[in-house]
């Protein structure tokens, strides 16, 4: 596989590397890729350093384990730990997560945006201040909606459910240029149509004279004092060759190491690996809100069974949300998953399982995501690494529950014949008399099967440094060249897919960043 | 090329070979497909979480030497118990108790299904056959909107500014 200029990877590095630039941005998702462009646009010189590998379009593929062993941080099976425990998954990959997620594009709420800007100590934040970078961001990553050809049986039922039960639903915002409907969203585009960072913000920092170094490891920030120098790490081979097989006794192996020193260091890890990257090397918040405020909108899904065939993989991964419910901070739609996925979630085994599984092509799978109310923790364990804590407030299992009963009663209002047991140890569901019932019904938190692709919040945005991490700009407080680029900068959830918010947010900091770059020597 | 392993021990492996006969649908056995489950798990272990990886392998002999504690495994390991007896076994540990082990088996239980599902053979079965489909809307969406895609792909790649 050829690499595209200005990209080193674990393959192509020949030994210890040592360099230096003005600014190092350590990731290469949808914060670190956004502002290596725009510094690197202005003639800033940047280094990008990326755990994850170099996997172009063509390399991707429509199976599951593939894409979990190659894109994906720990096979995509990392789990928060408390109660109950939640299973999340991070992009790790040259695009990070924009590689891997559905491409929905939306704005932050303008609830949301009054409330940082109102009770958060927030500059610059406003509605009508965010409102020309959410413009360049849909310009950039080509944000509309979706050709209609490509919406799905799956997607026409959750429609149809909505309208039906007379409940708002949008078609989603999509970054992506004509869309195939292809439904390999989280495996990797094979088309090219979404435009995730992989295809728009790193070539436009490379073509800007970036340099990428990707199977590469931060291990600490270099300092003297409390003042950035750069970063050190090592090269890692994620063996995902054809035929090669990774060992577990091997996977420890040292790399060579990379060293790169610049007067400006940016971290864009993302919510869990920035603030563990910025604990191990040293960094303290006077806050002491560093790693803390943790917010995840714990998502449940399930598993409606229709009498007529579906065939869920045809057809865009997601084309709807219901926002009837978004004021409580409930949002439903439907999401395909492929075999693999949805038999894991079924707790039968054997012949019971093949049975269920033969309705696979009769499937849909919906559910809601809620907007947490309590927050979690990031800490470094030794011998574990970076790991989440996290439990959930009974508010927030209850509204779990009902947002499950009210994608139940949609389904059933759409022709399903059946609903799996949402929760472990409940019954299916035949009908909207046993959605009545399960909302009235006590669920315990052991019976939840949660996950997420939302971590935010642990290097929270404030100029009140009693409450923030990070400045209004992401600018470490009480550290100099720090600074901070990711969902970690959120002061609290935001209800809806996060990804333009981060690139939003990002685009602005790198405007002030440039602004007084003469203050950073850059 | 030589295949390396995730490093699951002999022993191990047994025990996680007898559990995919259990834990995947009939068929999958019958048509000999469980080495290529046992070698799918055995491929993704290796990208999980260390402290997880390291836990499996000890997990399963723990689950094997735990049947014994049955008073009607009379003694029997998980893959010395009869076809009736290991299943019922397996169901208590499933979803019958709680506790770490309990906790564990589930988990390794999902990856099991999960290797199950990645096969194409398995998946065949389903009707699911992603890549023609995706080979045939792929061509629709150069067909109807080729001149289209590639101004757009200009304009939001590469580039400086």
């Amino acid at each position: 596989m050829s690499l595209p200029a200005g990209i080193v990877n674990a393959y192509t590095v020949s030994g210890d590397v040592r360099v230096a630039c003005d600014v190092v941005v350590v990731g290469s998702g949808a914060g670190g890729a956004t502002m290596a462009a725009k510094l690197a646009g202005a003639g800033v010189d940047v280094v990008m350093v990326e755990e994850g590998g170099y996997h172009p379009t063509e390399s991707f593929q429509s199976s599951m384990g593939h894409a979990l062993r190659t894109l994906y941080r720990d096979g995509g099976a990392a789990t928060t730990i408390g109660s109950p425990p939640i299973l999340f998954s991070e992009g790790r990959c040259v695009g990070g997560s924009t590689v891997v997620n559905g491409g929905m594009s939306f704005r932050t709420p303008e609830r949301v945006l009054d409330q940082w800007a109102r009770h958060e100590s927030v500059a610059a934040i406003t509605p009508e201040a965010m409102a020309p970078y959410f413009e360049e961001v849909e310009r950039r990553l080509h944000v509309t909606h979706q050709d209609p050809e490509t919406i799905g049986r799956d997607a026409a039922l959750l429609k149809a459910g909505a309208d039906a039960k007379g409940w708002q639903i949008i078609p989603n915002l999509r970054n992506q240029i004509h869309c195939a409907g292809s439904n390999n969203c989280t495996l990797g585009c094979p088309t090219g149509a979404k435009r995730s960072m992989l295809l728009t913000n790193v070539p436009r920092a490379l073509a800007s004279g970036a340099r990428l170094f990707a199977d590469c490891r931060v291990g600490r920030i270099t300092r003297r004092g409390r003042t950035a120098t750069g970063v050190e790490g090592r090269f890692c081979r994620p063996d995902d060759r054809p035929g090669g097989r990774r060992d577990s006794r091997r996977d420890d192996r040292p790399g060579p190491r990379i060293s790169v020193a610049a007067p400006v260091v940016i971290v864009a890890c993302g919510a869990v690996q920035s603030p563990a990257l910025l604990m191990r090397s040293g960094f303290r918040s006077s806050s002491g809100q560093l790693g803390r405020h943790m917010t995840l909108h714990p998502n449940a899904k399930l598993v409606a069974v229709f009498d007529e065939q579906v065939r869920g993989w045809h057809g865009v991964h997601q084309a709807y949300q219901v926002r009837e419910f978004i004021d409580d901070g409930i949002l439903i739609t439907a999401v395909n998953l492929p075999p693999s996925l949805v038999a894991m979630g079924v707790a039968e085994h054997g012949r019971a399982l093949g049975e269920v599984m033969r309705d696979y092509d009769r499937m849909v799978v919906a559910g809601c995501l809620i907007e947490d109310s309590v927050t979690g923790s990031v800490r470094n364990l030794p011998g574990l690494g970076a790991q989440v804590f996290y439990d959930i407030s009974d508010a927030d299992m209850a509204r779990i529950v009902r947002g499950i009963s009210l994608t139940a009663e949609l389904m059933f209002a759409a022709g399903a014949r059946r609903i799996l047991s949402p929760f472990a140890g409940v019954p299916d569901l035949r009908g909207p008399d046993d959605v009545s019932a399960l909302s009235a019904s006590k669920i315990s938190k052991r019976s939840l099967e949660l996950f997420t692709v939302h971590l935010m919040g642990t290097a929270r945005m404030s100029d009140d440094q009693s409450r923030g991490v990070v400045s209004s700009f992401g600018e470490f407080h009480g550290a100099r060249g720090l600074f901070v680029a990711d969902a970690s900068l959120f002061p609290g959830p935001i209800g809806v897919n996060p990804m333009e918010t981060i690139l939003a947010l990002v685009s602005r900091n790198a405007d002030w960043m440039l602004d007084h770059r003469s203050r950073f020597g850059i | 090329m030589a295949i390396m392993r995730a490093g699951l021990g002999s022993r191990a492996r047994r025990v996680l070979e007898r559990l995919a006969v259990l834990v995947c649908p009939p068929d999958v056995v019958e048509n000999g497909l469980t080495a290529r489950v046992v070698e799918e798990f055995e491929l993704h272990l290796g990208y999980l979480p260390a402290p997880a990886r390291r836990l499996v392998g000890p997990t399963l002999v723990l689950f094997d030497e735990a049947a014994r504690l049955r008073p009607a495994a009379r003694g029997r390991r998980f893959v010395r118990l009869t076809d009736v007896r290991v299943d019922a076994y397996l169901r208590r540990v499933l979803y019958g108790q709680s506790g770490p082990l309990s906790t564990a088996v589930r988990l390794i239980k999902s990856l099991v299904v999960m290797a199950c599902y990645e096969l194409a053979e398995v998946n065949a079965e389903l009707g699911y056959d992603p890549d023609p489909y995706i080979a045939e809307v792929t061509a629709r969406r150069i067909a109807r909107h080729g001149p289209a895609i590639r101004a757009a792909e200009a304009r939001t790649s590469g580039g400086a500014g």
